[in-house]
């Protein structure tokens, strides 16, 4: 992963929302101190740290032919945003913030800026929680889990972290609910259930703290509360650890 | 005499010595998992399995806490 552009920015998660369709730029700026250089001879490490560091997040570059649903479910009201900055796979990075505003918006009516609208996301608490995708935006259906799949961690054995569960699409049919939990394992040879999302029971978002020692490797569970068919849950779960 | 465990509830594990190997190998969507019964001691089915459970959380019955020196606590 030397390097990452706009294509590997896979999705940008606004709690139900998916944002990364009508832009065509985000900006996370940190206060990280990361090496830059390195020898001759040696090799080069990703600039990008993972745990909790201060930042500031922006998405900008509101594009043409967006529909105005979207902008309008981006009121005032307090956000968890994910931003898949690494692409939509297994392990790849992203960056969670669990308090997020949409602070203003700029509509342009001159020659140059013709009827452009831009709203302006910042994060409340200035923290990104920069962790690895867990479980990729994709739909659930039979409960399952994705051990076989599993996220790996540069990390082995952090001491507490944060879980980031995205959910754009829920279809419960008779179903009351879906629980969805982080596991971890040492090994990925045995697997142990972490901590588990407060039940799931409409579209939105949530951030979990996981209190405890994360191992190294990181998978989910889903099951569905109350006996039912069909069901299915559209969602991306990220994890950040400290 | 067998060596048992606890676990917490909804810990899985390889149900055998070749899903052991499967899945240390890395080739997981070729295992079969077992799930341990939350609170109840569970006898290793195979000891290669052990370790993987004591790195996992998995407590030995009657085992007794240790110091560093492996002396017993208590």
């Amino acid at each position: 992963m030397a390097y990452l552009s706009g294509k590997d920015c896979a999705y940008v998660f606004v709690d139900s929302v998916d944002v990364a369709i009508s832009n065509n730029e985000v900006g996370i700026s940190s206060e990280a101190v990361c090496p830059k250089r390195r020898a001759l001879g040696t090799v080069s490490k990703a600039a990008m740290l993972t745990g909790q560091i201060d930042s500031e997040l922006t998405v900008k570059g509101w594009l043409d032919g967006i529909t105005t649903a979207q902008l309008a479910d981006l009121s005032n009201d307090p956000k968890v945003i994910s931003v898949l900055f690494g692409g939509n796979a297994v392990s790849g990075l992203f960056a969670g913030f669990k308090t997020a505003y949409v602070v203003g918006s700029k509509v342009g009516m001159n020659d140059d800026d013709l009827d452009s609208y831009e709203p302006v996301l910042v994060t409340s608490d200035c923290k990104a929680n920069i962790g690895y995708v867990v479980a990729p935006f994709t739909a659930y259906t039979t409960a399952g889990n994705t051990d076989s799949t599993y996220a790996t961690m540069t990390e082995t054995n952090a001491p507490i972290g944060t879980a980031f569960l995205n959910v754009t699409a829920l279809t419960l049919n008779a179903s009351t609910a879906c629980t969805v939990t982080v596991r971890h394992s040492t090994d990925h040879i045995t697997w142990n259930p972490h901590t588990a999302f407060p039940n799931v029971t409409t579209v939105g978002a949530q951030t979990l703290a996981l209190a405890s020692t994360v191992y190294k490797y990181l998978s989910i569970s889903w099951l569905w509360v109350g006996a039912s068919s069909g069901q299915s849950i559209s969602m991306f779960v990220g994890v950040s650890v400290d | 005499m067998p060596r048992t465990f606890v676990s917490k509830a909804g810990a899985v594990f390889p149900a055998t010595l070749a899903d052991f190997k499967r899945a240390k190998a890395g080739e997981l969507d070729k295992v079969k998992w077992a799930e341990a019964a939350p609170g109840k001691p569970l006898a290793a089915p195979y000891p290669e399995v052990i370790g993987s459970w004591l790195d996992n959380g998995f407590k030995e019955v009657g085992a007794k806490e240790v110091t560093g020196d492996g002396v017993p606590v208590g």
